[in-house]
């Protein structure tokens, strides 16, 4: 199935973990939109990691929509 | 540290009430600390290590685990050039294995190296399909996480593949995918078509 194409293809169901790189960044426009897109395509099950150098209330509210029961590591001052 | 634990022992016969509360701060205090002991002494006070529910309950378990990480890390990456693992290298690959993970770290911190040492973990080899996918927000930062990711991955362990809109030249199939937020979603409903 995936052979024929030229290019790579994201194989979505078995993806076991997804990270989000300037977090803060992906998660304002004009990225947002596209984030989203994805992210609704991502199995449930999949580990999600976001990594930020910094992040504001708004943001962090919204990744933690996103996120299920998420883990918070603060390195340093906010 | 050592010198905290005596004041403790010292102070114990005043009062049963004290000595308990002294149990309790001379219990976290090494813990926490020692998470944050291989950043700079002068930063040293600047950093705090926010945890959750999930750590705090066995903080001391998770601890002696990170620090056997650590001892992996060693072996494992110190021939590219890592000597010891920063505070966020040890608690986000940790807590990533099994729990979705918001990491707040200066630039400069390893954050890059974090999350590559989490992915390590999570890829079977032996699967052949994607299994993990990096997003990022320009070009040149999925091209600069490539470099960082094939640095690690000398030995080509993992088949590892960068997807923006200029890679046309591309492999079929890849473990780890990085790519633009639009590159993903395009890519994803294209296999989803399939």
């Amino acid at each position: 199935m995936i052979f024929r194409e030229p290019q790579i293809l994201i194989q979505v169901y078995s993806l076991k973990i997804l990270i989000l790189d300037e977090a803060d960044q992906l998660l304002k426009s004009p990225h947002l939109e596209t984030t989203d897109e994805f992210l609704q395509l991502i199995p449930k099950q999949a580990i999600k990691g976001l990594f930020s150098a910094t992040m504001d209330s708004h943001t962090e509210e919204l990744a933690r929509q996103i996120l299920h029961d998420p883990v918070q590591h603060v390195i340093g001052l906010k | 540290m050592g010198a905290q634990q005596e004041t403790t022992t010292t102070q114990l016969p005043q009062s049963s009430a004290f000595h308990v509360l002294r149990r309790g701060v001379s219990f976290t205090r090494p813990a926490t600390s020692s998470s944050c002991t291989r950043s700079n002494k002068t930063t040293e006070k600047a950093v705090t290590t926010e945890t959750t529910p999930f750590l705090k309950h066995q903080l001391p378990e998770v601890q002696a685990k990170a620090e056997a990480e650590a001892e992996g890390f060693t072996t494992k990456y110190t021939l590219h050039g890592y000597k010891t693992p920063t505070p966020i290298q040890k608690l986000a690959p940790q807590s990533l294995k099994t729990t979705d993970t918001i990491a707040i770290a200066p630039t400069g911190s390893g954050k890059t190296l974090a999350y590559i040492m989490a992915i390590m973990q999570h890829i079977k080899t032996e699967e052949k399909y994607t299994q993990a996918v990096i997003v990022a927000p320009v070009r040149e930062l999925v091209a600069q996480i490539y470099r960082e990711c094939s640095r690690i991955n000398s030995n080509n362990e993992i088949e590892i593949q960068m997807a923006t809109k200029k890679e046309k030249k591309n492999k079929k199939i890849a473990q780890l995918i990085i790519a633009t937020p639009a590159r993903a979603a395009k890519l994803e409903k294209e296999a989803l078509k399939e």
